[in-house]
């Protein structure tokens, strides 16, 4: 992981997960998208994660830059987050993006939400 | 209230306007600098027939506010979507004359309008070259602070979305099911117009290897008719999250915004006043949203409830200390024929206030 700026929020982007995202943007073409990462009430848990490009800045959002790829958490879901590590996996067990929170006391059988 | 609890307790009491996405949101923010609501709620006339207002009743009103809102120099643009099938919309459109509205006030050309704004049920067979330009929309918002502020978290589609919702008080099993199919069209017509991006989408369990095939547009379109809150606002939370818009719980976000926690914070008390105390309220209204903030300053929380229909135990798991009946369900209740609060209703909050007395 690399950073270049401040640290305002304490979500991690692994290196493999960084270099997902930056082939992701080079498809789209755009270079004004933000990795934003937020949580919402609801799921079987109590809390889902939802996690997309953005283009836009809210009020009071955290940023941190890996490497060019910034990601984004608005000031609500910065509390649920601290520590939680985005990662990117692509094996015949795994695929896709990954939320990993130490925050999480718990998850439902689905995976889709925590608690 | 506030008077009378002040009078009896002899302490100072600072009041604090809250909503929870439905009528009185707006009034509630507006004391807050820089932030521009704008509520589904206000846009509802009085009288309107719930069933006609369903079958016809179009958001391009919503549209043409937010449209306007957007010329202002407010930091930030709520849209407070607080009517739902319970509450009574004047739509059921899933948004898509709020689309029209929305691309006439921003000049984005609107290929043919007249099935997007005649209502819900008219929306069967839409498809995405019917819509607006949805990029030029999306990127028309992306530069402002929008956000949805939503009652009820029910999504757009599915047994417990807006078309269910409506049955039986004001359509039937067979029009309720009609409706769902054209509001699954609509939706899969949002869909397919934003193939080709993954901006948006969630990127959890999402394909990110194409975005243009029928699956993967079949995958956004279910992802979107199952997002959380989609049904807010007679389907309009759904178009806006299309666009961008972050669609969020009302009662924390107005919280957030009037001050609740710095508020919180600086008293030895906090009471807070609703009409109905009920799984609703302690769920989705602003109860949960001012016992949080209650419960990490360790402040204890009184409740008022015209009518409570909560245990002890599911009040106590919010962190309530006390929850005192008054059979107030609306403020004229409390005031006497002149206006001014009547003195059996002002006695009661004293007796309550002198209890509490610290």
């Amino acid at each position: 992981m690399s950073e270049t700026t401040e640290t305002t929020h304490g979500v991690l982007l692994t290196d493999v997960a960084a270099d997902k995202v930056r082939s992701l943007l080079e498809q789209e073409g755009r270079d004004d998208l933000r990795l934003r990462v937020a949580v919402q009430p609801g799921g079987c848990s109590g809390l889902i994660y939802q996690l997309y490009f953005d283009e836009r800045l809210l009020d009071g959002d955290a940023t941190r830059d890996f490497g060019g790829v910034e990601v984004v958490v608005d000031k609500m879901s910065v509390p649920y987050l601290e520590g939680a590590s985005i990662d990117f996996a692509d094996t015949i067990e795994k695929q896709g993006f990954t939320i990993d929170n130490p925050n999480a006391g718990g998850s439902c059988a689905c995976g889709d939400s925590f608690s | 209230m506030a008077e009378a609890w002040c009078r009896a307790a002899g302490v100072s009491v600072d009041v604090l306007p809250l909503a929870d996405g439905r009528s009185g949101t707006a009034e509630a923010l507006a004391g807050v600098r820089d932030v521009v609501v704008l509520s589904d709620a206000t846009l509802v006339a009085p009288g309107t027939d719930r069933a006609d207002a369903v079958r016809n009743g179009s958001s391009r009103p919503l549209g043409t506010l937010l449209a306007s809102a957007l010329t202002t120099d407010a930091r930030t643009v709520l849209v407070a979507l607080g009517a739902d099938a319970g509450t009574g919309t004047a739509w059921a459109d899933g948004g898509a004359g709020m689309l029209v509205g929305l691309a006439d006030g921003l000049g984005v050309p609107v290929p043919d309008s007249s099935r997007l704004v005649a209502g819900g049920a008219a929306l069967r067979g839409v498809t995405a070259d019917d819509l607006p330009d949805l990029g030029a929309l999306r990127r028309a918002l992306a530069g402002r602070d929008v956000r949805v502020a939503h009652r009820a978290p029910d999504a757009l589609l599915g047994l417990g979305g807006l078309a269910g919702g409506l049955v039986p008080d004001v359509l039937d099993a067979v029009a309720a099911q009609d409706l769902e199919r054209a509001l699954g069209d609509l939706v899969h017509a949002i869909a397919g117009a934003r193939a080709g991006t993954l901006v948006g989408r969630d990127l959890l369990g999402a394909a990110t290897t194409s975005t243009t095939s029928a699956r993967a547009i079949s995958d956004h379109a279910r992802e979107l008719g199952a997002l959380r809150g989609g049904a807010a606002g007679g389907g309009a939370a759904l178009a806006l999250a299309a666009l961008g818009v972050p669609l969020a719980p009302a009662a924390p976000l107005v919280a957030d915004l009037v001050g609740v926690t710095s508020a919180v914070a600086q008293a030895d008390l906090v009471v807070v006043v609703v009409p109905v105390l009920d799984g609703d309220e302690s769920h989705d209204g602003v109860l949960p949203a001012v016992a949080d903030a209650a419960l990490d300053a360790a402040v204890p929380v009184v409740v008022l409830a015209g009518t409570s229909l909560s245990g002890r135990r599911e009040w106590s798991a919010l962190g309530v200390a006390a929850v005192h009946e008054t059979g107030w369900a609306v403020p004229d209740d409390v005031l006497d024929a002149d206006g001014a609060v009547a003195d059996e209703a002002a006695e009661r909050v004293a007796r309550i206030a002198r209890t509490w007395r610290l």
